[in-house]
């Protein structure tokens, strides 16, 4: 792979990969996705050093100045609208495409960089999904080439400038200055190899921030940052109820909620309530009209009983983990029999910014900047205290009086012959489900009031339409009666929570009869979209993921931390738990686990380098000077031999030097200097002193021959 | 003692990088931990983790290279030469990037860097530093210094590595103005005995550096396995003899006026023995020394004993007396001397100017 070509792409990874993880936060337009997105593609396929004209000043100063024009603009709606954060994530994305179609220098590369860490950030300060731990690993293997290629061409460039001509005898002649052009297209530099051995060093790096993750303290000083995901636009679920719409209603499959149920049996649907309404006029309905009641938050937790008391005999229900929603309302599952009687939020939940409301209606309202909601909804098994009131407020009766007679006389046809409210209200019920189609595509109404439409012509419309009916049915047959927006999700996960997406949003009926509201559903039941069996796993491996992240990752606190550290202590001993004890168990578990092998990883990697580093103790250059001594003393032996003297098998150096010693040959005093020389390099470790052992070589080699051998 | 410290010493510096991406990553920590975002903390982490993995990768990059220093085969003092040096990398497995490598000299960095891009495992790159030495002398090269800021430049990892080499810097060779008239005459008048093709066959011996590999006789180095050269006999040879004075006394030995004198000196003796040499005298070199002199040269492949003499000749006090000159051997290998031996004293004069001989001349007869 060429260099340079290698280098670009990889950067590009990098930069867009940084850019995407923004994207996926939501706080962008579409319009500036796309616009961004184009931006950044086509300036991969635009070199801007064979631009002439990109080298003039004229140009240079036109774009610093059009920069400058579009930064300040950006800057003034900034600060009209109050709108930082939005306008600093524009200024950033505008930089970082410029820096991009203006790629001359090794410093605009290291700007985007910079740049694609700074958007980065700000992905992480309001991401809260899945999707962002699956992005960062590809950031940090993606970062990992980048900054290794970055760095090898930058250090080209600055080293490989000068070429020294060799010049006689070794001098140096003269020098010359080298291109790095041809090093850049080289193909010999990195390889496929190279980006492996990367690859893996990234995985390697993943896996050591995951356990710093898990090791770092986690000490919060309670200063929250300003910055939260934005919220999520509601589709289906609303706040307000309106007919007369008509188009097709698409399904959105993003997830709204998760719930986690703790008490036993499971329930086969989950049933949210969210908000209700009391009036019905002009095709919309409201709510009861009064003031809010602020609930007071003791140690994050808040009664839903009138009193405000906790009884004794609670037990939790469920544990609700809700995005951002632009709706207010905290959702709430229906009585199942009993009603909720308390809510406490979670740590990781920001309750320090946000208030609880009631309304007259008992819906629960929460307000002030939010991100991801955490809370445990309980109910009073005993249920010592009843919320409902005796008697419904006779608003819950209220028809709109265009429609009373025909609505009645319906009515009347339907429940002839019952006698309890109760009959009459699964006469109607069932009188919907037979005669009533439920469908997605909304038909454009052509009466003043959609509602007469639907039961006398049409016949088919979605739970809305099915909702109004029966409420206004209900209410002419004097049982008062309101509709409820929420959710209702059949949709179970294995690990053991309800998902709710935006397509389970849903009106339905709840009747005061018998001293109770009475949960009534006139909405037929609807065949649910087949999806092919390997897509479903797939669907809910990755629904149970993105609960794992949320829950140990995103809401990983000082609580947890001393709970995995019991969990470590108490992991041989496994007592009775609970279903959710026994998850965090296992997750505890295979944390342990997972620690346990890198500490052995670690501690034989510590090891075999200490081996190593023992077995090695011997530098080789002492090796070396070793081999040069040999071949002085094989040098000297051989001038010897020429004079006559050979060495004995088992005579010393030592006891040759003796020996021409005694024969007073002219060689003795050198040979005898040649001796100390070479015993102390071998046994003394001392260097050997080339410069005189080769003065005392030539000086031998120059002795005249001996007379008579 | 400071070597062997050094080469256990394995030194990590962050670079000016290096110190931005920690100031990001205190900044980081310090909203991180005011916050409680997890994901800042993971975000946190990953940076932690970077820097470690550059601290391990630099670590792997700098094991297994093993430096080799290739010197010229003469230097001469003030003369600039190519330091050849090589490094092989003997990782089985992985190849080495972006490898800094720096000599050591007296225990001093020499402000000359090499840098290699890329060594393959199993290989052996090699590039040179262009440098000079001041004065004539033995330099002990005793280290290398090998860093890397692979692979994210946040940091300098190094560490030392021993390779003792010792070289002997010649005194510089310097194109000399002026000859004593009675020598320069005698050039050209007598024949000039060389080593060569002409003249009587004297014997073989080992081929040294610098001689002319036209005289190798292949013949007896194919049978004797080494290369052997021819000698001749030569009619006549004119002798020299270089008498340098190197002597300076004690109190002068701090002036650097005094000291550069010498070292001219030095170096006119040098060029002086290059000179007589080539052109086939014979010379005898004698300085203020108590050890024995050395022997007569008489051939161009005899100026490195000449170089190597001069460039260890020590400075001593005036009262240590010159050497005798040795005798020229009368039998054997040289030939004897014609008529007459010239002796130049070469010694520190009032005089300095670069134009003229730094020296007395003396004609003997």
């Amino acid at each position: 792979m060429r260099f340079a070509k290698t280098h670009k792409a990889v950067s590009y990874l990098m930069v867009s990969t940084a850019v995407v993880m923004l994207m996926l936060t939501g706080e962008l337009p579409v319009w500036e996705c796309v616009l961004v997105s184009v931006g950044i593609v086509a300036s991969y396929f635009f070199d801007p050093q064979t631009r002439v004209f990109m080298q003039r000043d004229a140009y240079g100063y036109s774009l610093y100045g059009t920069l400058g024009l579009v930064t300040s603009f950006l800057l003034y709606r900034a600060a009209q609208d109050d709108a930082w954060w939005e306008g600093g994530l524009h200024l950033l994305l505008l930089f970082l495409v410029a820096k991009l179609w203006h790629r001359r220098h090794n410093g605009d590369y290291l700007q985007a960089y910079v740049c694609s860490f700074v958007i980065l950030l700000a992905a992480t300060l309001v991401e809260i999904s899945l999707f962002y731990a699956l992005f960062l690993f590809l950031y940090v293997v993606f970062a990992m080439w980048t900054l290794t290629l970055f760095h090898l061409r930058r250090e080209m460039e600055e080293n490989y400038l000068l070429k020294h001509l060799p010049g006689r005898h070794g001098q140096a002649a003269e020098s010359e200055r080298v291109e790095v052009e041809r090093i850049l297209n080289s193909r010999r530099v990195v390889g496929w190899s190279f980006l492996l051995v990367t690859t893996a060093s990234g995985l390697g790096t993943f896996l050591l921030a995951w356990l710093l993750f898990v090791l770092l303290p986690r000490v919060q000083a309670s200063v929250d940052l300003p910055f939260h995901r934005r919220a999520l636009p509601t589709m289906g679920f609303s706040e307000h109820l309106e007919l007369g719409h008509y188009g097709l209603l698409r399904d959105n499959p993003r997830k709204v909620m998760q719930v986690e149920v703790l008490s036993s049996p499971r329930p086969t649907e989950m049933r949210l309530r969210g908000v209700t309404f009391a009036h019905y006029e002009n095709k919309q309905w409201s709510q009861l009209r009064g003031n809010e009641r602020p609930v007071a938050l003791r140690d994050k937790r808040a009664s839903l009983l009138p009193g405000e008391f906790f009884p004794a005999t609670e037990t939790p229900w469920v544990e609700i983990y809700l995005e951002p929603l632009e709706a207010d309302s905290l959702f709430l599952p229906t009585p199942n029999p009993r009603p909720a009687s308390s809510v406490l939020f979670a740590e990781s939940s920001a309750t320090a910014a946000i208030e609880l409301f009631q309304r007259p209606d008992g819906q629960f309202l929460v307000r002030g900047p939010r991100g991801r909601l955490h809370y445990s909804v309980f109910f009073d098994q005993a249920a010592t205290v009843s919320s409902a009131p005796k008697t419904a407020p006779r608003a819950y009766l209220s028809l709109p009086p265009n429609l009373q007679q025909r609505l009645r006389g319906l009515a009347d046809s339907v429940v002839q012959g019952a006698q309890t409210p109760r009959e009459k209200a699964e006469r109607l019920r069932g009188h919907l489900h037979k005669h009533y189609r439920y469908t997605t595509r909304l038909w454009k109404p052509t009466h003043p009031e959609p509602i007469l439409e639907f039961l006398e012509h049409q016949k088919q419309g979605h739970c809305e339409y099915f909702a109004t009916a029966m409420a206004l049915l209900l209410r002419s047959v004097d049982i008062p009666s309101r509709t409820v927006n929420g959710y209702l999700s059949t949709e179970w996960n294995p690990k053991g929570f309800f998902v709710v997406r935006q397509q389970h949003a849903h009106s339905w009926v709840e009747a005061f009869f018998d001293g109770q509201w009475v949960v009534l559903d006139p909405t037929p039941p609807q065949t649910s979209p087949r999806f092919l069996p390997v897509l479903h796993s797939m669907r809910q491996f990755f629904d149970g993921l993105e609960m794992d992240f949320g829950k140990y990752v995103l809401e990983y606190d000082t609580f947890a931390q001393q709970k995995l550290g019991d969990r470590f202590s108490t992991l041989w001993k496994p007592s009775k738990t609970t279903a959710k004890e026994n998850t965090d168990f296992g997750m505890a578990r295979a944390l342990m686990w997972v620690a346990v092998l890198f500490g052995v990883l670690l501690c034989a990697g510590v090891v075999w380098l200490f081996l190593r580093r023992r077995r090695r103790k011997l530098p080789r250059v002492v090796q070396q000077h070793s081999s040069d001594g040999n071949v002085a003393l094989k040098r000297t032996m051989a001038l010897l031999r020429k004079r006559g003297f050979e060495r004995g098998p088992y005579e010393t150096l030592q006891m040759l030097a003796d020996r021409l010693a005694e024969q007073s040959d002219a060689s003795a005093p050198l040979f005898a200097k040649l001796v100390e020389h070479f015993y102390a390099h071998r046994f003394g470790d001392v260097p050997l002193d080339h410069i005189e052992v080769e003065r005392l070589i030539s000086a031998l080699k120059d002795l005249p021959k001996r007379l008579s051998m | 003692m400071r070597l062997r410290f050094l080469t256990r010493l394995r030194g990590v510096r962050p670079t000016r990088d290096g110190v931005w991406v920690m100031a990001a990553g205190g900044c980081l920590l310090v909203v991180a931990l005011n916050s409680g975002n997890n994901l800042l903390y993971l975000l946190l982490s990953m940076m932690i983790a970077l820097l470690v993995t550059a601290l391990c990768i630099a670590e792997a990059s700098l094991r297994g290279i093993v430096p080799k220093r290739s010197p010229p085969a003469r230097l001469h003092a003030g003369v600039p030469f190519l330091m050849g040096i090589a490094l092989r990398n003997e990782k089985k497995r992985l190849s080495s990037f972006s490898i800094e490598v720096e000599d050591l000299c007296d225990e001093k960095v020499v402000d000359k860097r090499c840098y290699f891009l890329k060594i393959p495992s199993g290989r052996t790159q090699q590039t040179a530093y262009r440098h000079t030495l001041p004065r004539r002398g033995r330099y002990v090269f005793s280290a290398f210094r090998i860093s890397t800021k692979f692979p994210f430049a946040l940091f300098r990892s190094s560490r030392y590595v021993e390779h003792r080499s010792e070289i002997v810097v010649y005194p510089a060779i310097v194109p000399l103005q002026h000859f004593p008239k009675t020598l320069t005459s005698a050039v050209g008048e007598r024949s000039m005995p060389k080593l060569g093709r002409r003249g009587n066959f004297h014997g073989l011996r080992e081929y040294q550096t610098g001689d002319d590999p036209r005289d190798i006789h292949w013949r007896s180095s194919a049978r004797r396995q080494r290369l052997m050269v021819r000698e001749q006999e030569i009619e006549a040879v004119q002798q020299v003899t270089l008498f340098v004075d190197n002597a300076l006394p004690l109190d002068k030995r701090d002036n650097p006026d005094e000291l550069e004198s010498l070292e001219k000196v030095i170096s006119w003796a040098a060029s002086l023995g290059a000179f007589y040499l080539e052109q086939g005298y014979a010379v005898r070199l004698c300085v203020r020394s108590l050890d024995p002199p050395l022997s007569p040269l008489w051939s161009p492949s005899s100026l490195q004993k000449l170089l190597l003499t001069l460039a260890l000749l020590p400075t001593v006090s005036p009262d240590v007396p010159f050497q005798k000159p040795p005798p020229l051997p009368r039998h054997g290998t040289l030939p004897v001397a014609g008529s007459g031996d010239s002796l130049i004293l070469v010694r520190p004069g009032a005089d300095l100017s670069k134009d003229k001989p730094c020296g007395h001349i003396l004609e003997a007869k």
